[in-house]
């Protein structure tokens, strides 16, 4: 480390020995103060000239009696200016009319879109903030084409799940790799603790934690990035396999010093709530079913264990608890937001601090984040500029459960006719009680996260700059939960206290050298960066405590504790080359040679090219007779490789583990490593299409792309009698074909009205399409479930018997073997033995895992102070397979839950022809099967946002804002209602059974109100 | 020019960074390369034992399930076993826990032991807990997944297997007499130096296996042994060894608890059994065997003190009064029923020490029908499987084992009448996890 260092050192040295020369220097941005890099300049009246650098940086040599200099750049209103003998110059450009010539963020790097031949989706600030989340990766869906977007839940901070391009993995991490301001950040769950576990506690383990993203202010964003092909992602080598979101914040302006403060607050309800029988309706169908399975129905009361914790019959007849609004509530948010920017010609600042408090839609959960930032950047010479991002966010997290450990997840366990709390005030059966489990347990996560980059730009000689920047992002979190002793069954309390650690650093050292020779214009990157992550997790556990107020595991009887260490390393040598002739004809190459710690010691070191090419027919001479009506005309072709590198960190060992016997040292076979372990490698080919028309009015962008992942990532099920179930190995491969259309049209402009649309509609099907030589057909991953890999299907698909019907003469349920054949459970059991053998022998592939489609349509309506912006999302084709409804038709027999109400329409008598059987008393057959599947498509009502905004005359203020805006208020589906919410039904699970969920939980719709003001 | 070189020069000074950059090794955890010494032999066995708790967990529930002595309310898991559809999934656990424990056995069994430096005494402890870990293990897994029909148990693995090999099942006679020949071994050589296990122990477990592989000549000679050593006495009370497994003179084998593991024996039996109509879900079968006996004889302390009877349910809790308990696995009180029993098969008749074994199990328990005389055989062998099925039932599968050795009926489903051995020995075999189907095509 202190030999890089002094290279840094010498580094600095060298570069401050450039400041010499007489030339006049200065910048170019756009009007946001955006670097523009590749500006033309010359000295009017010769041809003398020069380009802008990598951040819109010249220097040019003025002869005698030249004083005017003249910018010019594709898609800019060109500039003259007078140097009236002033040796640094500042120079704005304004856009022309196209927005096809946005600057847009590469990897390392920026292009203008007119010039950019790979696949990248752009969301700016103004978009990324009109649905009010707590973070900011959920606002890409439905504006960039081909992105996926599920939030897992409506508990505050908690993770979303985005596929970009459908998932190119099986088990690995399908995560895009997250980029801010150059850093590459952890996405995922805060929490390294796995609660549950260590609680003892199953049902805790499927509790959701802190997104680690929701630690960056949705506010402080000045624009997404959306890597999409492999000519954007190969850049990112053997971590862009997923997409890379890459994301800027925002940056201080020369002139004026700028504030801005927003303020919003806002109330939420459920999307929807499930609709549960009531008191009466259940004990009605409870003794029928009492009664169907052949019971003395006088016996019902007595003992079909309805009646619990001391519960009469009497109390459970007047009672009529709903327990949805038990844990439901009306959630309410503050938001505030203030920022300061500006700076001079020298110097440019931003600061910002954030304050977010919620309270969701769950009863108890709390959430709290405060956000500070700070970017300045300075011109310590005419070609060195220094500068550095920082952030540092706290947020306070007191959490609920939502799923099988209690709060809504819950509400299916507790009958209608039960209290919530006894007569003497304490809760009625805790252990299972919806709001028990919330009110009796504290879960809050708490952490601390600083992101911060520093970076050294030197231009050497014209054209050629110098970048170095270093990387860290540190995050302390502290886990605390307590669980009562009357959640448990064995009446104890149990307290946990996570602490971790995470820190990780990247150096990168870039040079790029641009020039216009001519027709010809360059542009070369070389680099290498170097990264490194540690994590450490301290674990305590307390099991027991003789009094409810000693919560803390130190105070407990039994003390338990783990540790945790991790560490990996990644070098990687990068490059890339733009080339343009003439505005017409476009290349880039890019290669990255990636080395990972992860990796097995054969497989360490990957390589990942790719290539794009492009060209602007609209450029050509013959085409100038129709480009006043289509102003851009551009095909582009990109085929390139990217690598998943998420395939945990000691997976290619073999090692063995800690299991230790009665306080002796013990270990046992943990892993069985695969030295050839390497990344998933995604091969990807994109065609597309950009288009401008009618002087930019209608601007559009199809993409059609092939993607072949190849050596899957699998836990590839081996023999048990190894030792282990499961082995990490590269098997197999994926493919993703789909297509992309992004179509925004500016409807009117005039002076007093704006009207503009934008449509993105993706389609993308995933498929399987080999697990290697050795499997024929599929694999079944061990665990619970009914999870399968199965080749010509897409990943996630479930491997389910056939449900047939109900028969309607006996009511019972109908299934189908493989020969077509419907057979009856006692036909079932007389030649199976068991519904699990029939299952075994005639399960098959079944269900939708992915949506068919998916997008967004967006509307924005200015008249003069006033505009009205609507948004919608969709997605269709994907279906779900509803563990309420499965554990509804059990409602009576082994499981004791109150069942949806759709059972109200079970068969009763022969001849009635339904799709609910019978209830019975009679022993679950807990399998999933083909009758529990449901299409969730929708569209949503995302955003609609009316605002006003003006300038008051003699006041200071530059405008004040006000607003109102719905977010998810109307949704239209074909979800069955025992379906919480359409959008969310898998949560932040990965690849792998995705088409059956239980206990899932709704989504929040909003009011807000806000108010900006800028000073 | 010249400084732009330099700059460059700069540049590949730093991208020449060594790879040694990437050698990062686990911080934790063993490698494999590491397990040549006695040392981690020790460890590997103590990990086995480890592993051994997980193996056994289930036994009890799903066992007094099939034998219907208990009844599942509301357990989707367990249902199947009341019904004789054997499901996937708790036996896949249990096939799989089975053979990762051997996985750890074979490993210390595969390792030249002998020829690493160490004492005499340290190898013929970690051999002698080998070979008696390897005989538990495969005696319950080839009394769960024998197919009666064909005979055919689980593959007999007797060093680690690779991920590429294939095996096929093994006869359970074959599985039987590795069993016995690991039983024996460790008696040799846990007699020369004790480790987890000691000579007695594997003698008592030794005493067991012979006896339901129906070799009741060593049966007889083990328990014998086990009761003339003194080393163990009944409790005064039914209820004192399940209150203090770890310090009762009735235990000869316990699995011990461990309070920073997820899977213990007695967490799993506590929550089945607990007496709490909505917490715990397994209670006594008022139609079974067990629960008529305990109509029969009220004053048996065995139904007084171990069961908890509430208006609508009889709870089996009294075994496990808590679920941080050493799982009790080998009980004095069963080497005095097996005694008697094997004593009888090998003679065909009655002695006085039959008889004498019979009432030391019937007299603690304070139960009426104290045996004077001598009957007939059969008729003690009949007194002798009731007071098995009393003294022992809700523990480690013994009424499961014992009806099966006996090919007695089970009570049907509804209570009402029984179901002829015949009927029922292949439904209650542990279905193979699909997957080893699959791999290996296992087919018995």
């Amino acid at each position: 480390m202190i030999k890089k260092l002094s290279l840094i050192g010498i580094t600095l040295c060298l570069s401050l020995s450039f400041l010499v020369g007489q030339s006049v220097s200065g910048s170019v941005s756009d009007q946001n103060g955006a670097s523009l890099p590749g500006v033309n300049i010359l000295i009017k009246g010769t041809s003398t000239g020069t380009i802008t650098d990598i951040d819109g940086k010249f220097a040019i040599d003025l002869g005698t009696g030249q004083e005017v200099l003249v910018f010019s750049f594709t898609g800019f209103e060109t500039v003259e200016v007078g140097v009236d003998g002033r040796s640094e110059l500042t120079i704005n450009m304004l856009v022309a009319a196209s927005q096809l010539n946005e600057v847009v963020i590469t990897g390392y790097g920026t292009q203008i879109r007119k010039n950019l031949s790979s696949s990248i989706s752009k969301i700016d600030a103004g978009k990324l903030n009109r649905v009010p989340a707590s973070s900011f990766e959920g606002a890409l869906q439905g504006r960039a084409a081909g992105v996926q977007v599920v939030n897992s839940s409506a508990v505050s901070g908690s993770a979303i799940k985005i596929r970009i391009r459908g998932t190119s993995s099986a088990s690995a991490n399908s995560e895009p790799l997250y980029v801010i301001d150059g850093v590459v950040m952890e996405s995922g769950a805060i929490s390294a603790s796995n609660p549950g576990a260590e609680l003892r506690d199953f049902s805790l383990q499927l509790a959701h934690n802190t997104n680690a993203l929701s630690s960056i202010n949705p506010n402080d964003i000045e624009s997404l990035e959306v890597l999409k092909d492999a000519a954007a992602t190969a850049i990112y080598g053997a971590r862009g396999a997923n997409g890379v979101v890459l994301i800027t914040t925002k940056k201080g302006k020369s002139g004026k010093t700028k504030i801005d403060l927003d303020v919003q607050t806002g109330i939420s309800e459920p999307t929807h709530k499930v609709e549960y029988l009531n008191g009466k309706e259940y004990l009605f169908l409870a003794q029928e079913a009492w009664y169907n399975g052949g019971n003395d129905p006088l016996d019902f009361w007595k003992a079909s264990g309805v009646l619990i914790d001391g519960l009469t019959k009497e109390q459970a007849l007047r009672t009529n608890t709903d327990w949805v609004d038990q844990v439901l509530q009306r959630g309410q948010s503050l938001n505030a937001n203030m920022s300061v920017s500006g700076g001079n010609d020298r110097t440019r600042f931003y600061v910002s601090g954030g304050f977010r408090d919620e309270e969701s839609i769950f009863v108890g959960n709390d959430y709290r984040r405060i956000s500070t930032r700070m970017n300045i950047d300075h011109n310590v010479f005419d070609n060195i500029r220094i500068g550095a991002n920082l952030m540092y966010t706290n947020i306070d997290d007191k959490t609920v459960p939502i799923n099988w450990a209690g709060g809504v997840g819950n509400v299916i366990s507790n009958l209608p006719i039960w209290p919530v709390y006894k007569e003497d005030g304490t809760f009625f059966n805790p252990t299972t009680n919806a709001l028990a489990s919330v009110e009796l347990r504290d879960i809050n996560f708490k952490s601390n996260t600083f992101l911060g980059s520093w970076h050294l730009n030197a231009s050497i000689v014209e054209g050629l700059v110098f970048r170095s920047e270093y990387g860290l992002n540190l995050l302390s979190n502290h886990d605390r939960q307590y669980s009562d002793a009357l959640l448990s069954t064995e009446g104890r309390a149990r307290a946990s206290s996570t602490i971790g650690t995470r820190t990780s650093w990247n150096f990168k050292n870039l040079l790029n050298y641009t020039k216009n020779l001519g027709k010809h214009y360059i542009d070369i990157l070389g680099g290498v960066e170097m990264q490194k992550f540690n994590r450490n997790v301290n674990n305590l556990i307390g099991d027991g405590f003789f009094n409810s107020t000693l919560r803390t595991p130190q105070d407990a009887a039994n003390l338990r504790s783990s540790f945790g260490d991790v560490e990996y390393a990644f070098l990687s040598y990068l490059g890339r080359l733009n080339y343009n002739y003439d505005d017409k004809y476009l290349l880039s190459v890019t290669a990255r040679r990636d080395g990972s710690s992860r990796f097995g010691k054969n497989r360490r070191w990957g390589f990942f090219p790719a290539a794009s090419v492009g060209y602007i027919l609209s450029e050509e001479p013959f085409f100038e007779p129709i480009k006043r009506t289509v102003n851009l005309l551009k095909f582009r072709a990109s085929y390139g490789r990217s690598g998943n590198a998420e395939i945990g960190n000691f997976a290619y060992l073999s090692t063995y583990s800690q299991s230790n016997y009665d306080n002796n040292s013990g270990v046992v076979l943990g892993n069985i490593g695969d030295d050839k372990l390497g990344w998933e490698t995604t091969d990807q080919l994109n065609l597309g299409v950009s288009m401008e028309l009618f002087n930019g009015r209608i601007r559009g962008e199809f993409d059609y792309y092939d993607k072949q992942t190849s050596d899957l990532l699998l836990p590839f099920p081996v023999s048990r009698l190894t030792g282990v179930n499961t082995v990490q190995t590269n098997l197999g491969e994926m493919s993703n074909k789909g297509f992309e259309i992004s179509l925004t049209t500016t409807n009117i402009s005039t002076k007093d009205i704006l009207w503009e649309t934008e449509f993105t509609v993706a389609r993308n099907e995933n498929k399987v399409v080999s697990l290697g030589p050795n499997v024929s057909g599929g694999i079944q991953i061990p665990g619970f479930g009914t999870t399968s890999i199965f080749e010509g299907h897409p990943i996630g698909i479930t491997f389910v018997p056939q449900w047939a019907g109900v028969d309607p003469a006996t009511g019972d349920d109908k299934y189908l073997d493989l020969e077509g054949n419907e057979l009856l459970m006692r036909q079932i059991l007389a030649q199976f033995g068991s519904f699990g053998n029939f299952a075994t022998a005639n399960s098959v592939v079944y269900g939708e895992p992915w949506p068919k489609f998916t997008g967004g349509f967006d509307s924005r309506f200015a008249y003069k102070n006033w505009y009205f912006d609507v948004f919608f999302t969709f997605a269709q084709g994907a279906n779900f397979n509803s563990g309420e409804l499965l554990s509804s038709k059990y409602a009576f027999s082994s499981s004791t839950i109150n069942p949806h109400r759709h059972l109200l329409n079970r068969w009763r008598n022969p001849g009635d022809v339904t799709d609910v059987s019978r209830v019975d008393k009679a022993p679950t057959i807990f399998t999933r099967t083909t009758e529990y599947f449901y299409d969730v498509d929708f569209i949503r009502m995302k955003d609609l946002t009316v605002g006003y905004s003006f300038t008051p005359d003699k006041l200071f203020f530059e405008s004040i804002g006000i607003y109102a805006k719905l977010t998810n208020f109307f949704t239209w589906t074909n979800a069955h209602n025992s379906i919480w919410d359409p959008e969310f039904v898998g949560g932040n699970s990965g690849n792998l059974n995705q088409t059956g969920f239980w206990r899932t939980s709704p989504q929040a719709k909003s009011v807000t109100v806000g108010l900006n003001v800028k000073f | 020019m010249k400084k732009a070189l330099l700059i460059l020069s700069f540049f590949f000074v730093i991208t020449s960074c060594g790879e040694d950059f990437l050698d990062i090794s686990p911080a934790i955890g063993l490698s494999e390369d590491k397990l040549t010494d006695i040392p981690s032999m020790q460890a590997l066995i103590f990990g086995a034992y480890n592993q051994s708790r997980a193996f056994v967990q289930y036994t009890n529930v799903m066992s007094s399930t099939m034998m219907r002595d208990a009844v599942i309310r509301r357990n989707v898991n367990y249902l199947p076993f009341f019904a004789h559809q054997i499901p996937n999934t708790f036996t896949s656990n249990m096939f799989e826990r089975g053979y990762a424990t051997l996985n750890t056995l074979n490993t210390v069994s595969n390792a030249n032991v002998r020829d690493m430096p160490g004492t005499d005494a340290d190898k013929n402890k970690i051999l002698g807990d080998m070979h008696f870990l390897r005989a538990l293990v495969y005696f319950d897994l080839n009394n769960y997944f024998t197919l009666h029909s064909t005979g055919n148990s689980v593959p007999l693995v007797l060093s680690p297997i690779g991920v590429n090999d294939r095996l096929s099942v093994s006869s359970s006679e074959e599985i039987k007499n590795q069993i016995e020949s690991d039983i024996e071994e460790a008696r040799t050589l846990l007699a020369l130096s004790a480790g987890v296990a000691d000579y007695e122990i594997a003698t008592a477990l030794a005493a067991r296996i012979y006896f339901f592989h129906k070799k009741y000549d060593k049966a007889y000679e083990y328990a014998n042994e086990i009761i003339n050593s003194g080393n163990y006495s009944l409790e005064k009370e039914v209820t004192g060894p399940f209150d203090n497994p770890a310090g009762s003179s009735e235990v000869i084998f316990g699995i011990k608890f461990n309070a920073t593991e997820v899977s213990n024996p007695s967490n799993i039996n506590f929550n089945a059994y607990q007496p709490v109509d909505n917490e715990g879900f397994a209670s006594l079968n008022t139609m079974s065997l067990i629960a008529t006996l305990r109509s029969a004889d009220p004053e048996d302390k065995r139904h007084g003190d171990l069961y908890t009877e509430t208006d609508n349910l009889i709870y089996a809790d009294g075994k496990y009064p808590t679920d941080q308990m050493d799982y009790i696995f080998i009980r004095y009180a069963e080497m005095y029923l097996t005694r008697a029993e094997s004593n009888i098969m090998n003679n065909n008749a009655v002695n006085d020490q039959d008889i004498a074994d019979i009432n030391e199990i019937k007299n603690r328990a304070g139960a009426s029908g104290v045996i004077t005389g001598l009957p007939s055989a059969v008729a003690t062998l009949d007194i002798i499987f009731n007071e098995r099925s009393k003294e022992l039932c809700f523990e480690r599968g013994d009424r499961y084992l014992n009806t099966r050795r006996l090919e007695k009926d089970i009570i049907n489903e509804n209570g009402q009448g029984g179901t002829a051995f015949s009927q029922y020995a292949d439904l209650l075999a542990f279905p193979f996890p699909v997957n080893e189907v699959r791999i290996h095509g296992l087919s018995r």
